[in-house]
Parts: C-alpha cells; structure tokens; sequence
C-alpha cells in the first residue's frame, strides 16, 4: 500500500495503480499478522483505506498471483509491476516429529488462527490435524520455539486472560477456546546478547499481571563472555532486552519470597535446541491421530554453547552436557523460527537459498548478481526477507518506487504496445477485470470489500469489538456481492 | 490527548520549519501544545504517522537540526527510544514527530524529514529484454 501511496504522490493524475491481492481483504498482515491487542498498530489501516479510496486505485481481491492469474497475463497489461506479496512460507527446525506430531505447528498457523485468517482456517482445516483450539483449551505447557516478535505475541496471547482480548479483533473462535495453557516456555538456540526480540514488545509480555516469568539457564543472563558483551554494546535494543530480561528474573526472585503466587509461568531458555518431537507413547509418528484424550508432546532439548565471534556467533552442542533436557506432557509446540518467502509465479525470478525475489534496490533481477528485468519490481518482505517493522517498509516501499521512477525518466519501462507485439495475445486487448470474470474467478472489488467492512465492524459492534472476522472465504464472497451479512438478518 | 487550544485561531504559536525530502523548506506556525506530526498533516508535509501518534511505530521520525534545540527538549521515553531504534537512519538528534509538543523553548525549531537511499543507478546499467 505504501509503494502505492509514493506512485500516486509522484505521478499525479498520470498514473493508475491495479491492487492485485491473494486475499479477499486487503492489508495483509496488518490485518492477519498483527496481533489483535496491538490495536494502535493495526491503526495504520485508516492511512491505508485512504490510499484504497483513492479513484486512481483499484482493487482485485482473491486473485492469486500464479493460479488465478499468471505474471505474463499482468506484464503484457502494465508499464510496471511491483511485487510485493509478503513471505509466506515458514522456516523448519529440522527436528525429527516436526512435520508428523500433532500438536506442532508453525507460529504462522498459530497467528493466523487468533487473527481470523481465512486462508489459515482452510490450511488447518485440510491437514486433518487438530484445530489449535483443542490443543489450547488442553492446556497445560506450550512451548514457542524462537526468541523474535512473532514468539513473544504468540507466548503473549497464550498467557494473556482471556477478558483481556475480548474487546480486541481477535477472532470469535480463538477468544471463545480461551486458554488452558498455565506455562509457556520460550526456547532460543543461542542466548540474550543475539536474541531478536525487540524491548517494547519483551517488556509487554513480561510484564503481564499473573505471570510468574522464571530464566534459564541460571546465571546466564548475568554471565555473558566477553564477544556476547561485544554483540551487546553494538545494540541498544539488546542491551535494552537484556535489562528488561534480568529486570524480570529478579522480580520473580522478590515475588517468591512473598506469598503472592502469580498463577502462571513463562519459562525462557536460552541456549537449547530441540532434538526431537514425541507423542508421550514414544511414537515419532504421532499416530494415532491426536485428540484431546490422547496424549501430548515430549519434546527432547540439548543444550547449546556458543562459538565463534561477535556479530556471528553460532550455537553449537555444549559437550560438558551430556543429559539431554526433556519437557513432558507439552500440548502445544509452535515453531517461530523465522518466516520465508516462496515463490509464487513461474516466471518470477526466485533465490532460493534466501527465500526472496532478487533485485538491487527493488529491481527484480535475472537471478542473484544477475541482469535487470525491465519493468518489474520488488517491495517488503519478499524483497529483503522477513524482517522489519511498518516503517522499514515504508522506507523500502520508497526506495523501490524511486528505483521505477528513475528508469522511467530514462524510458526504462516496458511498453505496453511493445510488450503487446512480442506476447500475441489475442486476450491482450482486455483489461484484468475482463480476463478475470472470463477465467470464473471471484473478484472482490472496492465496493465487495466496502460491504465485507461494513458487516464485519457491524457484527463486531454488537458484540463490543472493532469488527469480528469472517473466516470462511465462502461467506465472505457472498457478503462482496452483496448478500445478506449475518448483521442485517 | 494532545494540547490545550488546538483549533483556537488565537492560540500561541512558534516557529517551525520542515526540511523535506528534496530539500524543500517549509515554514509554518506551529500553535503551542501541538505535535509536530499533527503540525505536518494541517500543513500538507509529507510525514507519515501510521499508528496515529500511539508510540507504535516510527515512521514519523523526524531529525532535529539544532542540538541546543534538541538538548531543550524533554528527553525521550522508554517506549520512545524502543520504537527510535528500530527507524531507519537514525541519528543522535532524532525524535519522533508524535512526542515532539510545540512549546516556547523550541521556537525556530527546524526538522528534516530522514530520507531513504537514493542510490538508484546502477553501475554499468544494461537493460535486456526478459
């Protein structure tokens, strides 16, 4: 949205600007990633909704860029495109039981159940495995495997009341299984000095009422070597973590002394590895499948030392432990180590190896180190990989749309009548709408999104929310169309 | 939440220029108790405020040019110096546009808007049809 709102600031009237989204939303993980107690984050949507009013924008919701349409039905229409679809793969532990376990899953699903993701629920659903839902309403331990933003909103949300959400957005289906879970337990390969987590959102979690927040292992928080100390002074944010780290294990120490016993407990280890996934009966397999009556997870840890110097340490088995750590009776494992873009389109360009399209300075090349290919470009997550806030996108965003605009000023786009000649097409004559409605595909519009708002901040209302979700995409295509929502009935 | 008088036309105000991107300078009044990222939008600069000034975000980091001006503001917060780090370009001199309140020890004050990397030729530059 923002590569948007910088085209239009820049061309004026001399641009028109085509939104092809997977979803039938828009907004991606403004409305699917951020978590839904962060309210003033998801703010961002009202600048958002001005760039989607604006008459020069359109939108094409529910259209996947590689099934529903093909990047050479798009080239042969546009001077330029800009892909910006997001990183939508998850990274791999690598652990036997990881894929197969019931009850592990990828902090993506996790997410994208707790904020209504329609995709997400569909994903779930066609896995045969157990909703997320069941696994929390179990209860008990979970453990976050990761030690980024994406793992303290997932611990966040497991240990938060749920009281404390019911006025959010979060979805009807994750507020009403509550939680279970009395423990979370927070894992990360290597230690405080490299942890990704950033202070605002650690202190947040940290800081939530009846949470017990206990370190591990003892002493290392305090007892950092000298690259560690090297890894801190070059960061404030971390330097920052680390104080809000030992902040809190020192007010649990306090707390412990007192007879006022918070009735739930974070556990964060540094420097473990997990090794393996097991159903309680010892199957790998996990089979038969899980139900709430069946056993969980075990989950076997070794531990970690560290090598290497600052700015690259890497955790490696620390031999002088010789038992492996073992966490019973775990009904939920979420793995957020990090998300990874995939490609999505034949013909885009794709690094495999880092999950990103590859471009200098957001122009989309050949292959890595590779030749410019005209007219075609790259924005956020699947331009630098997923890391970064809204405002880092802001500024690539811009970056990218400067890199358009200066090979336009030197004729470096494609155009259209060249690109016509070359790809004969008799199609090519239509507009994307047309090709669209030819192929049977439901495209949400403006006006289907309008509709699909207005009903969701309508059923929200009633129920004292900013809007509650529609999480079947079948539902959610009628109310575009302007069917009756379940709010006028 | 911001400011005693916001819309009164007889407020006080200050001086307050606005560097922008390009280098443009904008000089604009600036009633007292107003923040500098609502001072942009009723003056149409370009500064962008995504969380709407709830400390959420950093997009409206902007720099401070005079460091005595700079040293005469109230220092920045924890939550303010969390979402600082994470802007880019950050400078010694930075604030957020949001926390920064008009106020009498700032008149003058003069703001640049931090810009993204500009570099966009690229060496040897050989556009090939894909």
């Amino acid at each position: 949205m923002y590569a948007t709102s910088f085209l239009l600031s820049h061309y004026g009237d001399r641009v028109t600007v085509d939104v092809v989204e997977r979803d039938a939303t828009p907004f991606g993980l403004v409305r699917s990633g951020v978590a839904p107690d962060h309210a003033s984050t998801k703010s961002v949507t009202n600048r958002f909704d001005g760039i989607l009013a604006d008459a020069r924008v359109a939108f094409h919701g529910n259209v996947a860029l590689g099934s529903d349409v093909a990047l050479r039905d798009l080239r042969a229409r546009y001077h330029a495109i800009i892909l910006a679809h997001g990183a939508d793969g998850d990274k791999r532990l690598g652990v036997p039981g990881e894929e197969t376990m019931p009850g592990v899953y990828g902090a993506r699903e996790f997410v994208g159940w707790y904020n209504g993701d329609a995709r997400c629920a569909a994903t779930l659903g066609a896995t045969g495995r157990d909703p997320v839902g069941a696994r929390i309403v179990l209860g008990h331990t979970a453990c976050v495997f990761g030690l980024g933003n994406v793992a303290l909103d997932c611990a966040r949300m497991l240990l938060r009341d749920a009281d404390d959400l019911a006025s959010t957005d979060v979805a009807g289906e994750a507020l009403g299984a509550g939680s279970g879970v009395e423990r979370v337990v927070m894992i990360g390969r290597r230690g405080v000095a490299q942890a990704a987590f950033s202070p605002k959102e650690l202190r947040e979690l940290l800081s939530l009422p009846n949470v017990r927040v206990r370190v591990e292992p003892p002493g290392h928080v305090e007892g950092l070597d000298e690259e560690d100390a090297k890894d801190l002074d070059a960061s404030r944010p971390r330097r920052r973590a680390r104080e809000a780290v030992a902040k809190a294990a020192a007010n649990t120490a306090a707390a412990d002394a007192t007879s006022d016993r918070p009735t739930k407990e974070l556990v964060i280890k540094f420097l473990r590895s997990p090794t393996r996934f097991e159903s309680e009966t010892g199957d790998p397999d996990g089979t038969p499948p899980m139900s709430p009556s069946t056993p969980s997870v075990r989950v076997t840890l070794r531990a970690n030392a560290l090598e290497g110097a600052s700015g690259s340490r890497r955790a490696v088995p620390d031999a002088s432990v010789a038992e492996p750590e073992v966490l019973r009776d775990v009904s939920l494992v979420l793995r957020s180590v990090g998300y990874k873009g995939i490609r999505v389109d034949e013909d885009v360009p794709f690094d495999d190896e880092n999950g990103v399209v590859p471009n200098a300075h957001g122009r989309v090349l050949t292959e890595r180190g590779g030749e410019i290919v005209r007219g075609l470009y790259a924005a956020g997550w699947i331009k630098r990989g997923p890391t970064g806030i809204i405002g880092t996108n802001l500024r690539c965003a811009e970056e990218t749309v400067g890199a358009l605009i200066h090979d336009d000023e030197r004729g470096r786009l494609r155009e259209v009548c060249e690109v016509c000649e070359e790809e004969e097409d008799d199609d090519v004559a239509l507009s994307l709408s047309e090709v669209l409605r030819r192929r049977g595909v439901k495209v949400v519009s403006k006006e289907g999104w309008a509709r699909i708002d207005a009903a969701e901040r309508e059923i929200g209302r009633m129920a004292g929310k900013p809007r509650e979700k529609f999480v079947d995409l079948d539902e959610m295509l009628r109310v575009a169309e302007g069917a009756d929502a379940r709010a006028v009935d | 939440m911001h400011g005693h008088g916001k819309d009164d036309p007889n407020a006080e105000t200050i001086d307050v220029t606005f560097i922008e991107k390009d280098g443009t300078e904008t000089k604009v009044k600036a009633p007292i108790g107003q923040s500098m990222l609502e001072v942009a939008h009723k003056n149409d600069i370009e500064l962008e405020g995504a969380c709407e000034g709830s400390l959420a975000c950093s997009t409206c980091h902007v720099i401070i040019e005079d460091e005595k001006v700079y040293d005469a503001l109230p220092e920045p917060d924890d939550d303010e110096n969390d979402m600082l780090d994470l802007a880019f370009g950050l400078t010694e001199t930075s604030r957020l546009g949001c926390q920064v309140i008009a106020a009498k020890e700032i008149d003058g004050l003069r703001l640049s808007l931090p810009r993204a990397t500009r570099n966009f030729a690229v060496d040897g530059f050989v556009p090939k049809p894909h």
